[in-house]
């Protein structure tokens, strides 16, 4: 089993695309923090003062906004070697496919920590210093922005292994990514609005990792941090053994 | 190694019922026109694809059973399995993890396929030939007893395929290593293989040493526009003429010159008349001509 882990974080270190991505996720979340700060107390804004904790902790969870980018990741290990045929002799070497999958779903897991610690290090990068230039003092333990820091962290790792599911179901890698980000951008915000069928919407994924990471929603509200960990982890889960019975199932292409 | 395997896809069955087993210590060329079921078979047996029925083993036991398949047999299943960005030496070095072999054995079957200038250049950059080669080295890194080889002699030019051909003399030659390689071209492998299994339309048409293949064809080989007539004219003498698929008739149990006589009393109109060859290639594209189809002359 070592074996694959190596094997598998070789392949993610091998490719360009992977760092790409990361550098992507990094200017998301500093975006995200930039505008909350700079926007902060311009007349129109409707965000409590930048001294609230909460509005320190919705500039912290700036860095989840890489789940996008992870869940990206995810699907393109999976299916670049579906693509490019590599899955021949990865399969062939281990044919024992399920640890094969393990061992991506742990390796993307890994990814997904690292992409959440640096994103997770860039929105301080930026926050500490500007809100230090303005006196504020951050609230990192009692005020959870810590929290939310960390739990944008695991928002990211569970999403890359939500990626992996994602790409054994959907072979196809444009396919894949294009109905991956589909969902998020455009299915999940129209249930968020549609009568009736939002009240479903905090069970959704996207919905779960908001609400995990201490943010709100328009018109809904979230579960608790907790209940949207363990929904997000659920679907974790459940995208993970789903993976894993379709490609013990399937054939290899 | 293979027992009563069949792959149905849709209304198609790929492969048909097909057994057949590859001696150890043998190099065995696993022929049969495009189509044929080859591939599929050969997925089959290294457990990529799951048969609609039938078993196949290696070593006595099916492929994901083997204690350390990577290592027990090598297996190249079409030159394309590369990461594009992903540098030679790099693709070896992630299955030299997966195999849990050293990383310097990258390097040497790097060398053993002539690779070494190209091992820090991305595939994407890579021939034909050159893929061959690197999908070989990725086959060789186990160092494996069995090599299974789908079409190896693709896009190799004749270089290549020389190449090719002493360094899987090599390797069987090596402490009775086993090698199955397919080829839809006999000529491809008639110089390296011991033995032919040869499917057409999924079904097993022929099994055996090769030199067995050449004693098929015999006789007087005619091409003539009136068939009937000409067996009329050598029945009396014997013969017995079978018109096969392309056209063309072959006669036995007549010399040439007998055939030739028999037609000219007869007034019979003779296009071709020759002593049958016993080539193997067209004894190959006998076996494996489609009844259905209207059949190709060997070019």
């Amino acid at each position: 089993m070592t074996g694959l882990l190596r094997a598998e974080w070789r392949k993610v270190t091998t490719i360009k695309l992977g760092w790409g991505m990361l550098l992507g996720a990094m200017a998301l979340t500093a975006l995200g923090v930039v505008a909350q700060i700079a926007s902060n107390g311009v007349r129109g804004s409707v965000a409590l003062p930048l001294s609230v904790a909460s509005t320190q902790k919705d500039i912290a969870s700036s860095a989840s906004s890489a789940y996008l980018f992870s869940i990206v990741v995810g699907i393109i290990l999976i299916t670049t070697e579906f693509r490019h045929f590599t899955s021949r002799p990865t399969f062939l070497i281990e044919p024992r496919r399920g640890r094969v999958i393990a061992a991506k779903m742990v390796i993307a897991a890994c990814v997904g920590v690292v992409y959440g610690v640096v994103c997770g290090a860039t929105a301080a990068a930026i926050m500490v210093p500007w809100l230090a230039a303005k006196g504020i003092t951050i609230a990192w333990i009692d005020g959870g922005v810590l929290e939310s820091l960390l739990s944008a962290i695991i928002v990211i790792a569970i999403f890359a292994v939500v990626g992996i599911g994602v790409g054994v179901l959907v072979r196809n890698q444009v396919a894949a990514v294009i109905s991956a980000l589909a969902y998020l951008f455009v299915i999940e915000p129209l249930i968020q609005i549609i009568p009736v069928v939002k009240n479903a919407y905090p069970y959704l994924p996207g919905a779960a990792a908001t609400a995990l990471t201490g943010g709100r929603a328009r018109g809904v509200t979230l579960l608790d941090p907790w209940q949207g960990g363990l929904v997000l982890l659920a679907y974790g889960v459940a995208f993970a053994i789903c993976g894993w019975i379709l490609t013990i199932r399937r054939d290899v292409p | 190694m293979a027992s009563r395997l069949t792959k149905v896809f849709g209304p198609i069955r790929a492969v048909d019922d097909l057994s057949f087993s590859v001696e150890p210590g043998t190099v065995t060329g696993f022929l049969g026109p495009n189509g044929a079921g080859k591939t599929t078979t050969l997925r089959m047996l290294l457990g990529l694809a799951t048969p609609t029925s039938g078993t196949s083993t290696i070593n006595g036991v099916p492929y994901a059973r083997l204690p350390a398949p990577g290592r027990t047999v090598g297996a190249v299943l079409e030159a394309t399995s590369f990461y594009p960005g992903r540098s030679a030496r790099n693709h070896l070095r992630v299955f030299c993890a997966a195999l849990e072999v050293p990383d310097a054995r990258a390097d040497q079957v790097l060398d053993l396929v002539g690779l070494t200038p190209a091992a820090r250049y991305p595939v994407r950059g890579f021939s034909m030939g050159m893929r061959q080669r690197l999908a070989l080295a990725t086959a060789m890194l186990g160092d494996p007893r069995i090599l299974i080889l789908d079409e190896p002699a693709n896009g190799l030019d004749p270089e290549g395929i020389a190449w090719l051909r002493a360094l899987l003399r090599h390797f069987a030659g090596n402490e009775g290593r086993t090698v199955l390689i397919s080829s839809h071209v006999l000529s491809e492998v008639e110089q390296t293989v011991d033995n032919v299994v040869i499917i057409a339309k999924g079904r097993l048409v022929h099994a055996g040493p090769l030199a067995d293949l050449g004693r098929g064809t015999t006789g007087v080989i005619v091409r003539t526009p009136s068939p009937d007539l000409l067996s009329a004219a050598l029945t009396p003498l014997g013969a017995r003429v079978t018109v096969l698929t392309d056209g063309s008739a072959t006669v036995e149990g007549a010399t040439v010159e007998q055939v030739g006589h028999a037609a000219w009393e007869a007034h019979v109109e003779l296009h071709e008349l020759r002593v049958g060859s016993s080539s193997l290639e067209e004894t190959f594209l006998r076996l494996t001509a489609d009844p259905d189809a209207p059949a190709a002359t060997p070019g």
